[in-house]
């Protein structure tokens, strides 16, 4: 295309680019906050007792012994 | 490291609801909103099957993927959570999801969706543990608590199983060795038929029935 | 008037709408409770509120009085309405604000706890109970076995453990006795003893009591004999004979003679409870039997006492259940076979006869039902005149319209139909409804329909199209109400009462018709048409 043109075309993107356009990046402290990991509890209140909070191989444990609840070949109390 | 996910046993599910109601119970879920469901095909003939479907915590979640402003995040466990303060109701993982697992509460004007809603494989969300705004936000979260998702454990037949993927396989997987059947409700083989020896593409064989 | 069986629940409109010479009391039913009771729940939905109409005296008692209530307070036929009717709604506390035992369909008790304490103006049934005898003028009497005690808001009630303790005193017959409230207790203190599989107890010691739970059933199921200090394990299997009775075994009972037309009711030879010290069929235990064995001084002096003159149903001291079973393995109601043939009843073994309303005019006549009952449980009951005046009637009704139950509503449906949680699930009442009959009438899945019956009552109800019922029958849930012949009775609800979600009662179209032993209603089988609704 011509020169002309082209410089047409520049002229309107440098326009459009200064001229109040929001910016799209999540601002500071707007970021998806941090999970803690699940094994740390500091609420003791409802707590499933069998457990060790804040220690993440007890807590593995936990679960997978629970999970045994729903084996009925599994023998169990 | 336990990696967690839902399987639900179509041989024992009864469709009693109890699953759903025992989600509505424990997270206090708005009328409209449903975490979970439970999805019966051919009803009322020979051969009726129910299974409990929620948010299937995806390995490689395409809601996750879709997302335009990231909200989504996975835990170590394999558990997939939002942020609902960063979500804007788009509704664009709802597409993406073959489940159906996002849920959007209809309120204000011109029906607008409020957050983005989900199963949380009752895991809270980022909050501080077992906090108030967890709870307000997202529910209990009974893993925090070294339980098993509501749904799982209220099960009146153990049909829903949910844990640490390798038990519930293995759950599973004895019970279908004792019983005899029923694990071919599941699999690529009987949702698009077994391919035939070296022809790519062959015409599925009719799906059997069970 | 208290010395012959009263009317049933099923027939209570009949004691109030039938003619007074042909009721077997002197005069018609003025007053009705309706005591955790859903007016949904009884066929005759139509007659039913004629007969709300005409009463006296209307209570309620219940934490969700809506139904019965709304039912009362709508407009009915003219001219039914009686003036002097006074209809009272008494809020009763839930399973949450009291406590007391319970009695699972396994036969088990437990002991439920209360959470709070009874909100609003709700009390207990036990203090209702007590202050309605208070007004009534016989309360003395009826607390004379029970320690009184403070109750919401300081009024009195008797203790609940109290009433248990009554009940343990009195019901011999069928094994009430050895569950009292301590014994109750510490197995729920205790259920990790219990194992997962046999409910029974292995081993444990309750650490408030020193009760020892080893060797109970968990919460004693029924029959459980004796004393509770006899200690009996209750009985997980009816008639097991592979086990001792005093470890929850037991045999057919003597309920019917020792023997008819020549022929032998005991049971034969051999045929008994493990290791039981009689090895052939025996009658029913009394003071006169346990001399002629020589047990009779196996009771303690204060167990003589209060068994002379008495048997094992009216021994209080429950010595001879204690000397019968623990000492020598036998089983108080005796060793008898059980009957196939019920010679008592109007058809001694079960015979098919059609139901009163049926699209089969050719097996009305092949299967026909019994003769009219002049008086039955006091009422007047037709079988006989009701089918023959309706043999035809499949011509202008020719499904079969059948009722039942959903998962997610219980009864009545007034307090499931209350729970979001519940209602989200099944929002709409339905029918449903097969393709073909469905096609044949025009009607898609989803529309709504009148489902009419013989009555001349007409429900508007969701088609549920689907194969689950065949081309001939219908099929629709009981649990909803709240709606009357196409009309909301929201506006007839006490204010904010109303649950989540009202429908169309079933029960408002079904018909007559009664069991010819217990008089039970008819709800599995009657007939209606069912016709697309427009506009």
């Amino acid at each position: 295309m011509s020169a002309l043109r082209l410089g047409l075309l520049g002229m309107v993107a440098i326009v459009l680019v200064g001229c109040g356009e929001r910016v799209q990046t999540i601002p500071p402290g707007g970021e998806r906050k941090a999970d803690t990991p699940v094994w740390e509890n500091k609420d003791k209140r409802f707590l499933a007792p069998g457990w060790t909070p804040g220690d993440q191989n007890s807590w593995n444990a936990q679960l997978v012994d629970r999970a045994q609840a729903q084996n009925d070949y599994a023998p169990r109390k | 490291m336990a990696r967690m996910k839902f399987i639900c046993d179509a041989e024992r599910c009864i469709e009693c609801n109890g699953c759903v109601t025992a989600c509505k119970a424990e997270h206090d879920i708005p009328w409209g909103v449903n975490r979970r469901r439970v999805v019966t095909l051919n009803d009322g003939v020979q051969g009726e099957r129910s299974i409990s479907v929620a948010c299937m915590h995806c390995s490689d979640a395409p809601c996750m993927a879709v997302c335009p402003v990231d909200c989504f995040y996975r835990t170590p466990e394999g558990v997939v959570l939002h942020d609902k303060d960063i979500c804007i109701g788009c509704g664009y993982c709802s597409y993406a999801c073959p489940f159906g697992a996002p849920q959007f509460p209809t309120n204000g004007t011109f029906g607008l969706r409020g957050k983005m809603d989900k199963c949380t494989f009752c895991a809270g969300g980022p909050e501080e543990n077992s906090s108030q705004a967890e709870y307000e936000k997202y529910g209990r979260n009974r893993l925090a608590e070294g339980k098993l998702p509501a749904c799982a454990e209220m099960c009146s037949t153990k049909a829903l199983l949910g844990g640490d993927g390798d038990v519930v396989a293995d759950i599973f997987r004895t019970r279908v060795l004792n019983r005899g059947k029923g694990s071919e409700v599941w699999g690529w083989g009987t949702a698009y038929g077994r391919p035939t020896q070296g022809t790519p593409g062959a015409a599925p064989a009719p799906a059997k029935k069970s | 008037m208290l010395t012959k069986p009263g009317m049933t629940v099923s027939r209570w409109i009949d004691g109030v709408l039938e003619k007074n010479d042909l009721i077997d009391q002197d005069s018609n039913l003025r007053g009705m409770f309706f005591w955790g009771h859903a007016p949904n729940s009884q066929t005759r939905g139509a007659e039913m509120k004629r007969a709300m109409d005409k009463l006296d005296l209307l209570v309620v008692i219940d934490p969700y009085p809506s139904a019965t209530a709304a039912m009362a307070a709508m407009p009915g036929t003219a001219g039914d309405l009686n003036a002097n009717r006074a209809v009272y709604l008494l809020p009763a506390a839930t399973q949450f604000e009291c406590a007391g035992s319970v009695t699972a369909s396994n036969r088990s008790l437990q002991w439920r706890e209360k959470v709070i304490e009874p909100l609003f103006e709700s009390r207990t049934d036990h203090m209702i109970m007590y202050q309605l005898a208070q007004k009534l003028g016989f309360d003395k009497e009826l607390v004379a076995n029970l320690k009184m005690v403070q109750g919401k808001g300081g009024m009195p009630e008797p203790e609940i453990e109290s009433i248990l303790r009554e009940i343990n005193q009195s019901m011999w017959t069928i094994g009430y006795t050895g569950q009292s409230p301590e014994r109750l207790k510490a197995h729920m203190r205790n259920m990790n003893v219990f194992d997962v599989k046999t409910l029974r107890a292995k081993g444990g010691v309750d650490k408030e009591t020193g009760y020892k739970l080893d060797g109970d059933y968990f919460g004693c199921p029924w029959p459980c004999y004796g004393t509770p200090e006899l200690k009996h394990p209750g009985s997980p299997n009816l008639y097991d004979t592979t086990r001792h009775v005093m470890d929850g075994g037991g045999n057919f009972r003597a309920n019917f003679g020792v023997d008819r037309d020549g022929v032998n009711l005991l049971a034969e030879d051999g045929s008994h409870s493990k290791g039981a010290d009689i090895t052939t069929g025996y009658p029913e235990f009394d003071h006169i039997f346990l001399k002629k064995l020589g047990w009779w001084n196996e009771l303690t002096d204060a167990e003589k006492a209060a068994a002379e003159g008495k048997n094992w149903k009216t021994d209080l001291s429950g010595g001879i259940q204690r000397v019968v079973m623990k000492n020598h393995g036998c089983h108080p109601f005796g060793n008898a076979k059980a009957r196939a043939v019920v010679w008592n009843f109007p058809d001694p073994v079960p015979l098919h006869r059609e139901a009163l309303y049926s699209t089969r005019p050719d097996l009305v006549a092949k299967y026909p039902t019994h003769d009219d009952k002049k008086a039955f449980w006091r009422l007047p009951t037709l079988y006989k005149s009701v089918q023959e005046k309706n043999k035809d009637i499949g011509k202008q009704f020719p499904l079969i319209m059948s009722s039942g139950r959903l998962v997610e509503y219980e009864g009545g449906g007034e307090e499931t139909r209350s729970n979001p949680w519940l209602a989200e699930l099944q929002q709409e009442m339905f029918v449903e409804i097969n393709p073909a009959a469905a096609n044949d009438r025009g009607i898609r899945d989803g529309e709504q329909v009148w489902v009419k019956s013989p009555t001349g009552a007409k429900i508007l109800v969701r088609a549920l199209v689907t194969e689950r019922v065949d081309r001939g029958t219908v099929w629709l849930p009981f649990h909803f109400s709240g709606r009357w012949q196409g009309v909301d009775m929201l506006p007839y609800y006490p204010e904010g009462a109303h649950p989540v979600v009202r429908g169309e009662a079933v029960n408002t179209a079904t018909t007559y018709g009664y069991d010819s032993v217990t008089m039970m209603q008819e709800t599995k089988t009657t007939v209606c048409q069912v016709e697309r609704a427009t506009a």
